[in-house]
């Protein structure tokens, strides 16, 4: 077949480099300038031309331009002979072409993921990088402009001397802004949570939109509708905006009632313009594991990566059990050196705990699971407004990394130590040397106090987790809680008989831990589904980013 | 003449001291609940006469309920009515209202018997008493004490299992969590950064209210705290009269 961008020069095939963002002819080597170059017949008023392939396992779609075929999906990851038709597609508004070139992807992948331990062996090895697809992921740009004024109030208090000072200040901001995009993924194969861990894309980068960028890639059109995520869009610019706003006056404290007015008066400003489409880049691989698949993707403009990695088991396995060997090791000589030793009755305590942790900790992965496995954190997968609101599905949370927040932190070490005064100043003294008076002269008896209090602590820690675990479970599998909540009640009821025999006491024990290894076991198998997908099934329809306009 | 008198009068009485101290065995045995056969008693007795004589040596049984005691207690006080509890000495007793065994060390044997030391080796010995071995229970109890007096290593199975267990569980525990842990680096939720064109936001601010507040000052009572604390430095220097121990139940 004839390529459609001949090379002016010998007419062999050119494909986009992004090493020197110009497209590189594969026979001759020469560069040419991709918004200068004009191609054969790819793009009319109707939209280009394209051969879209179709997963015959799991109906996936894939569009090339010009390229040399598919032998295998990247959504399912399975080695296949796509189905190929010719299609006429529409394009979007907007592209942003690949800065990374495939090599460059896949040292970003080797350099985050190095560091990971118990790596399933076929995940990094060189066959299955190679399958690192460039492809091109359709967004929706949801647009707003604001014109106007916010004002407000905000305290600040600083020392000078033996003085306290407080200034009460009023800030006027003036908010004047032509466009405000906002972005979301319109792709049906890319969960919402991929899609936010690859971010941010450098969005100032957006070329119009010029099909010479597709040259070597492929494509995904968009099958989701644009009115899904018009809402959250809204949500994101209101709050984008309102820390703008909140940024001017730093170092200044906001009362809630002024934090929601500033809100409400950004929100009153923000007007809606329409959505366009994008098409962004990604490096996408797809990986196996029986019946599931995991996705690794790296953001193709900063590099940005994604990866659900399950658990090599047997791996881990060996290294807990050298671990364990080292831990015994340690654990042995410091009760030697420092003289301490275990009581039995304290060990059903540490076995409650540890199990009502894993109780909890393997309701937290389960429902992940079914979550992710029936796509509730993800609108797109439902591709129409109408079924995300019959199903009830949220947004995904957007976890911020958590900034340390110097100020609250000064204010609870100034409340620690206003305690601490407030207890020497009031005669508290007396009774803290009391109390040190009394741990020297009573040591025992503080020790065993002590004791009390750690092993009370335990119990209600784990009851408190075992509580939370019921309520965090919903409707993952329940395995590993009742597993953990088994070993959590045996460790209970061990305690409450008060064996008077030590041997029947660690045999007893000695079940229940094995119950954790076994409750440990299971939670491993349990973040191993989570670390990987249900193979995809798609069925496309609707969509398509050329009716993004308006 | 009544000088030198009054000088060899106090050189006897300086010589009838140590007589005294002498005289005193440093083995006691109370057997309250009748728990050593005669021969047993003095058997025992026998033993505990043999091992390094510059320790006392208590045995005591009970099987009153001494209510509103602890097992440290009761032992405490069956010590120190025979020998002052600044005196190195080891003391074990049998409380079988409470089926507790308990061990405790005095003067420098807490330091070669210490708490944990107290609980291995009533870990060790507690089927004995609960066969109705007393003798043997007792008389094993002081064999491990007098290897540990004299530097010796005795055997501590049960120390051993349970920190077998315990660094299983951990390094079970330990090692996944780091896994997930390593995990979660490549799968963070990062928030899309907005594209913003033709924006201009800026801002004036007008101070509108300045307000000051004189701190109270703390120093002069805080250093009085001071003072105060410091001289617990001479109270932490009569602890020396401590005891270790350790005890189980059977």
């Amino acid at each position: 077949m004839a390529t459609m961008f001949p090379c002016p020069s010998c007419g062999g095939q050119l494909k986009f480099s992004p090493e020197r963002m110009q497209m590189l002819c594969s026979s001759c080597g020469q560069y040419t300038d991709p918004r200068a170059y004009k191609g054969n017949d790819i793009e009319n008023e109707a939209g280009i031309n394209t051969t879209i392939y179709t997963c015959p396992n799991c109906a996936g779609e894939i569009q090339v331009i010009d390229n040399d075929g598919m032998e295998f999906c990247p959504y399912c990851g399975t080695q296949t002979t796509m189905q190929e038709h010719f299609s006429k597609s529409g394009v979007p508004k907007y592209i942003l072409p690949f800065n990374l070139t495939k090599k460059e992807a896949r040292e970003k992948y080797l350099e985050e993921v190095k560091h990971i331990h118990f790596v399933p062996d076929g995940l990094n090895i060189d066959d299955n990088i190679d399958k690192l697809v460039g492809l091109y992921t359709p967004y929706y740009l949801y647009d707003y402009s604001s014109d106007g004024d916010v004002s407000f109030v905000g305290k600040q208090t600083s020392t000078s001397g033996d003085y306290e000072v407080t200034k009460e200040t009023q800030f006027n901001v003036r908010v004047d802004v032509d466009d405000m995009k906002v972005p979301f993924d319109a792709s049906q194969t890319f969960d919402d949570n991929v899609s936010g861990s690859i971010n941010p894309f450098p969005l100032n980068e957006l070329e119009k939109f010029n099909p010479n960028f597709l040259a070597g890639f492929f494509v995904e059109n968009s099958t989701v509708d644009k009115e899904i995520y018009v809402e959250d869009a809204l949500e994101e610019a209101k709050n984008s905006l309102c820390n703008k706003v909140k940024a001017k006056a730093d170092g200044y404290d906001l009362t809630s009632r002024e934090d929601e007015r500033i809100h409400n008066d950004v929100a009153s400003k923000l007007q809606y313009k329409g959505c366009e489409g994008a098409y962004l880049p990604v490096y996408f691989m797809t990986t196996r594991n029986y019946d599931r698949v995991s996705y690794s993707v790296i953001n193709g403009a900063s590099g940005a990566v994604y990866s659900d990695m399950p658990i090599d088991k047997r791996k881990m396995y060996a290294t807990a059990i050298a671990a364990s060997i080292v831990i015994f090791l340690v654990l042995f000589v410091l009760s030697l050196t420092f003289s301490f030793t275990y009581r039995i009755k304290n060990l059903c305590g540490f076995a409650a705990l540890v199990s009502s942790f894993i109780a909890y900790y393997g309701a937290k992965i389960a429902d992940g699971v079914y979550r992710r496995d029936n796509h509730l954190d993800d609108k797109g997968y439902f591709k129409s407004k109408d079924v995300v609101t019959s199903n009830n599905i949220k947004p995904i949370k957007k976890k911020a990394k958590k900034k340390i927040n110097k100020k609250s932190t000064k204010a609870a070490l100034s409340g620690a130590g206003a305690v601490v005064l407030f207890l020497l100043l009031k005669g508290g003294y007396a009774f803290i040397i009391a109390g040190i008076l009394y741990v020297i002269e009573n040591g025992r008896v503080v020790a065993n106090v002590l004791n009390v209090i750690l092993m009370l602590a335990m119990y209600i820690f784990s009851f408190a987790f075992i509580i939370t675990g019921f309520n965090a479970v919903k409707k993952g599998q329940k395995t590993v809680l009742l597993l953990g909540t088994f070993g959590w009640i045996a460790a209970i009821l061990i305690r409450i008989i008060n064996l008077p025999n030590d041997i029947i006491y660690y045999i007893a024990l000695a079940i229940v831990f094995a119950i954790i290894v076994f409750t440990i076991d299971c939670t491993v198998r349990e973040y191993n589904r989570l670390a990987t997908r249900p193979s995809p099934q798609f069925m496309k329809k609707g969509g398509k980013l050329e009716n993004a306009k308006g | 003449m009544r000088k030198a008198k009054y000088f060899i009068f106090l050189f006897l009485v300086c010589l009838l001291l140590p007589i005294r101290a002498e005289a005193k065995s440093n083995v006691t045995i109370i057997d309250d609940a009748y728990l050593l056969s005669d021969d047993e008693y003095d058997e025992l007795e026998e033993y505990l006469d043999s091992l390094d004589s510059s320790y006392n040596y208590v045995v005591a049984t009970t099987d009153e309920s001494n209510y509103g005691q602890d097992e440290d207690s009761i032992l405490f006080d069956f010590y120190t009515e025979n020998y002052n509890s600044r005196e190195d000495g080891v003391a074990f007793l049998i409380d079988m209202y409470h089926r507790e065994l308990y061990l405790s060390g005095y003067g420098k044997a807490q330091y070669e018997i210490k708490n944990a030391d107290a609980y291995d080796i009533t870990d060790n010995v507690y089927r004995y008493a609960s066969d109705g071995e007393y003798y043997e229970c007792i008389y094993s109890v002081f064999e491990q004490c007098n290897t540990l007096i004299n530097d010796g290593i005795i055997l501590r199975p049960m120390r051993l299992i349970v920190t077998a267990l315990v660094s299983i569980i951990l390094g079970f525990l330990l090692v996944f969590l780091k896994a997930v842990r390593e995990r979660a680096r490549v799968q963070t939720f990062t928030p899309a950064e907005l594209l913003l064109i033709g924006a201009s936001i800026a801002g004036t601010s007008t101070v509108l209210n300045t307000t000051r507040r004189k701190i109270a000052s703390a120093g002069s009572s805080y250093h009085g705290g001071g003072g105060g604390f410091s001289g617990g430095g001479g109270f932490s220097g009569g602890g020396g009269g401590g005891h270790s121990g350790g005890g189980h139940s059977f």
